[in-house]
């Protein structure tokens, strides 16, 4: 192995208050495929943005071939032979192949395009790459998995020293994603360093020559994939310092609320699940494996194309939010902002919203109605305003997700479906809401809660799911689980091996 | 949704109800002030005569503007009403010819307009997915050439049908029957926007329709509706403006009505960001437009020049609101 091509040391990058990398440390040698590991929100995607010089670190140096680079833009970056592919490609749907190919750099004579040069040169990188595509063919027409080839195909064009991928696969088919891995052993193999995140433990088992791991912005390890293993590797990332301040409320199961048979739907794939009356049931899973749309498609949203999803003893088999609303079902979406709140209501008008669609389209809604609603739904969640008149979008993050949540509540569910409850909010908003799920579990509601964080799910849920490519693998109870155990599950490591961590393939 | 992506974005959306607030005070007291100049120039101004004359003659303006406000606030635009309005009048006028008595006729006018409307506009766009300014730009030519075609372009009168006459320019009570008309539309469209659940869904679908979708709003019946009411409200209007030019208009009936419906909605308050506007707004909008209108002609300047006006205070409006919420 040849000499550090690219060295980053002490790398410290915060947005606001949130520290996203705190002594963060990469080299990357010529020659190898380098997989950068670690949780969601761990700072991966942060550090390979540094390294392209689309962000700039607060300190630390980085330095290529020796010489440390002072400010490292995305020009210097690419003066300097690196080369980043995102995970979403970033193309221009409506242009062709060659022109995303070579954008910014589409070679011209007196201000005419030289088209026959523009096709020529973007075959060529298409040939190499082994992609099958007519380079005129317009972006749009395209499958994702394409555009991703197309989009690495165009970290390609400058023959870059260093390519840096985020998440580069997830949007790959194996077919695909097997092209992309022989390309990148034919890269490695003429001297190029090659640096990968991916949440997928077979990729980096298979790919990576060395993997480096971060956890909450620290800087963990570097260390030769030959010479450790999957579970080695789980454990640098999710550490054994289990923080707790959660309590888990004391679990009474009654009857069968939420019962899930055989639930299809897309990437979904045979879901059964029930969730009992007093019981909390985790989701556990990487981005895109599902967690979301089975959330989504138990809350009405999308309908499932096979199998019952039957609520309280009723098939019900929500058609719509308002009909998943009608039988008992609630759901808290992700993203509160996007998909929560309108903005620029007040807070009574918002924790209204969902409990007026259960009217007929002509009822009287006045002020008593929002008053009504959010004294229902925000019993217990301390939500601090000045009033339930205040606009929800002066609030902090943590009461507008408590307002999502009063709204819910609002149309006393019987299961409450809560997809990353707690993401992005600080520690007090945080309690705030654990305490209100223990309240609502004591009064024999059926919560099924997703989330990216295995110490919420381990802290919170009575029981835990695992889910990987749509389908649940591994259930746990949540006095055996672990986080090992769950990582393991969740990466599709044990696609590697026979199973041996106690828990049953569901 | 060109909102609601971060923090910026959510006070964003804060400031821009507290704008639309503003706005609507600010074109209200504008207004305000216009009639307190008019009324100090010109002796005329505030005679009964004139007033009533300056309601009837926007009394079929806002009536178009109350459906297109629930357009707007619900994140689209109607470009179709004006040549629906046409169309309507043509509809109305071959009827009577044809021997149809008054009411049956002006009922068939009002239902035929709301279904178009309700069938293409609301059926495209709402269920078809396709985009609103398209659908409604192409309405807008298509609706125009079917009252051609109809009538041959030629305008049929309409004098001798009593109760259309009555409607478009007869009195109550000494009071202008149109102005009635256009009260009502109006109270029944404001307590519709103010009070109700599907008054509440449009604003939901405008604020946030991925929200609004998720907490159980019929995203695509709200949309559907708001432009079968905007077409119901053109079929009233069509009536209107044929009992009031006592004929149809194929050619010249209506023609740009769409855009000064939707200048009077903006100056009331609305955005096409949509979420906001209401219809007290709204009339207000159309009694600035009106009034500025008619001080022009009081003033004895010619009237060509009331496109500019129009054209300045609108922009005028906006920029001032959008320099000051900066």
């Amino acid at each position: 192995m040849s000499a550090a091509v690219l060295q980053a040391t002490g790398i410290h990058k915060s947005f606001g208050g949130a520290i996203a990398l705190h002594d963060a440390r990469l080299t990357l040698h010529g020659g190898e495929i380098h997989a950068v590991m670690g949780e969601n929100g761990s700072g991966k995607s942060t550090l390979l943005a540094i390294l392209s010089g689309a962000l700039r670190p607060d300190a630390g140096t980085i330095g290529v071939d020796g010489r440390s680079v002072a400010a490292l833009d995305p020009v210097a970056a690419r003066a300097a032979g690196i080369a980043i592919v995102h995970q979403e490609p970033q193309l221009a749907p409506s242009l062709t192949v060659a022109e995303n190919i070579l954008m910014g750099r589409l070679p011209a004579s007196g201000g005419f395009l030289r088209w026959q040069t523009v096709n020529a040169r973007a075959q060529a990188v298409l040939a190499t790459l082994g992609i099958d595509v007519d380079v005129r063919t317009k972006v749009a027409e395209l499958s994702i998995g394409r555009r991703q080839m197309i989009e690495i195909a165009k970290g390609l064009v400058d023959e870059p020293r260093i390519l840096l991928l985020d998440e580069a696969t997830s949007s790959l088919d194996e077919a695909d994603a097997a092209i992309l891995f022989r390309l990148l052993r034919a890269l490695r193999d003429r001297g190029v360093a090659i640096a990968f995140v991916s949440h997928r433990m077979t990729e980096v088992m298979q790919l990576a020559d060395r993997a480096t791991v971060l956890r909450d912005g620290h800087f963990i390890g570097t260390t030769p994939v030959a010479e450790t293993d999957e579970r080695a590797l789980v454990a640098m990332m999710v550490g054994r310092d289990l923080k707790s301040y959660w309590h888990r409320a004391p679990a009474r199961p009654g009857k069968v609320l939420l019962d899930l048979q055989n639930v299809s739907r897309g990437s979904l794939r045979d879901v059964t699940l029930t969730v009992r009356a007093g019981e909390v049931v985790g989701l556990a899973g990487l981005v895109g494996s599902g967690r979301s749309a089975l959330m989504r498609t138990i809350a009405g949203v999308r309908t499932a194309t096979s199998g019952a999803i039957v609520v309280d003893g009723q098939r019900v088999d929500p058609a719509s939010p308002a009909h998943a609303h009608r039988a008992g079902i609630g759901y808290v979406p992700e993203d509160r902002k996007v998909e929560g709140l309108v903005m620029g209501w007040s807070i009574r008008r918002n924790a209204a919203l969902s409990r007026m669609n259960l009217r007929g389209p002509l009822a009287f809604l006045g002020r008593a109605f929002d008053e009504a609603a959010f004294a229902d739904g925000s019993q217990g969640l301390k939500i601090k305003a000045t009033d339930s008149g205040q606009r929800v979008g002066e609030l902090s993050g943590g009461n507008q997700q408590k307002v999502v949540i009063a709204r819910e509540l609002a149309t006393r569910p019987k299961v409450l479906l809560l997809d990353e409850p707690t993401r992005g909010i600080d520690v007090g908003a945080k309690e705030d809401i654990y305490a209100q799920i223990a309240k609502l579990v004591g009064e024999g509601m059926g919560l099924l809660i997703a989330s990216s964080e295995l110490q919420e799910l381990l802290g919170v849920c009575h029981r835990i799911c695992v889910l990987y490519q749509g389908r649940i693998v591994a259930e746990f109870d949540a006095e055996e689980a672990t986080e090992e155990a769950i990582a393991y599950w969740a990466s599709g490591a044990h696609e590697l091996e026979t199973p041996s961590h106690g828990a049953v393939p569901a | 949704m060109t909102t609601n992506d971060g923090g910026q974005a959510a006070s964003g959306a804060g400031v821009r109800v507290g704008t639309a607030l503003r706005r609507y005070l600010g074109v209200g007291a504008a207004l305000v002030v216009l009639i307190v100049v008019l009324s100090l120039m010109q002796d005329n101004f505030l005679r009964y005569s004139n007033i009533m004359n300056i309601l009837r003659t926007n009394a079929v303006l806002f009536v178009v503007a109350v459906g297109l406000t629930f357009v707007i606030v619900s994140q689209g635009l109607d470009l179709s009403v004006g040549s629906m309005v046409a169309l309507g009048g043509v509809f109305l006028a071959s009827m009577l010819e044809a021997g149809v008595p008054a009411w049956p006729a002006i009922l068939l006018t009002v239902l035929a307009c709301t279904f178009l409307g309700a069938l293409i506009n609301g059926g495209l766009i709402a269920y078809g997915g396709l985009n609103f300014f398209v659908v409604t730009l192409g309405m807008l030519q298509l609706l125009r050439g079917a009252a051609l075609v109809l009538s041959n372009g030629v305008t049929k009168s309409t004098i001798a049908h009593e109760p259309v006459q009555w409607l478009g320019d007869g009195f109550v009570a000494g009071f202008p029957m149109p102005v009635l008309i256009a009260i009502v539309v109006g109270i029944v469209g404001y307590v519709v926007m103010r009070w109700t659940r599907f008054g509440r869904s449009v604003y939901a679908v405008g604020g946030n329709e991925v929200a609004a979708r998720l907490s159980g709003v019929n995203v695509k019946a709200v949309r559907f509706s708001v432009y079968a009411i905007a077409a119901f409200t053109a079929g009233i209007a069509a009536v209107m403006l044929t009992g009031r030019l006592t004929s149809s208009q194929p050619v010249s009936g209506a023609l740009g009505l769409e855009l000064s419906a939707a200048a009077a909605v903006l100056l009331g308050g609305a955005s096409f960001a949509g979420g906001s506007g209401t219809i007290a707004g709204t009339a207000i909008g159309v009694l600035f437009l009106g009034i500025l209108a008619n001080g022009i002609t009081l003033a004895g300047v010619p009237s060509y020049w009331q496109g500019i006006a129009t054209g300045v205070v609108l922009v005028a409006a906006i920029a001032l609101d959008r320099f000051r919420s900066r």
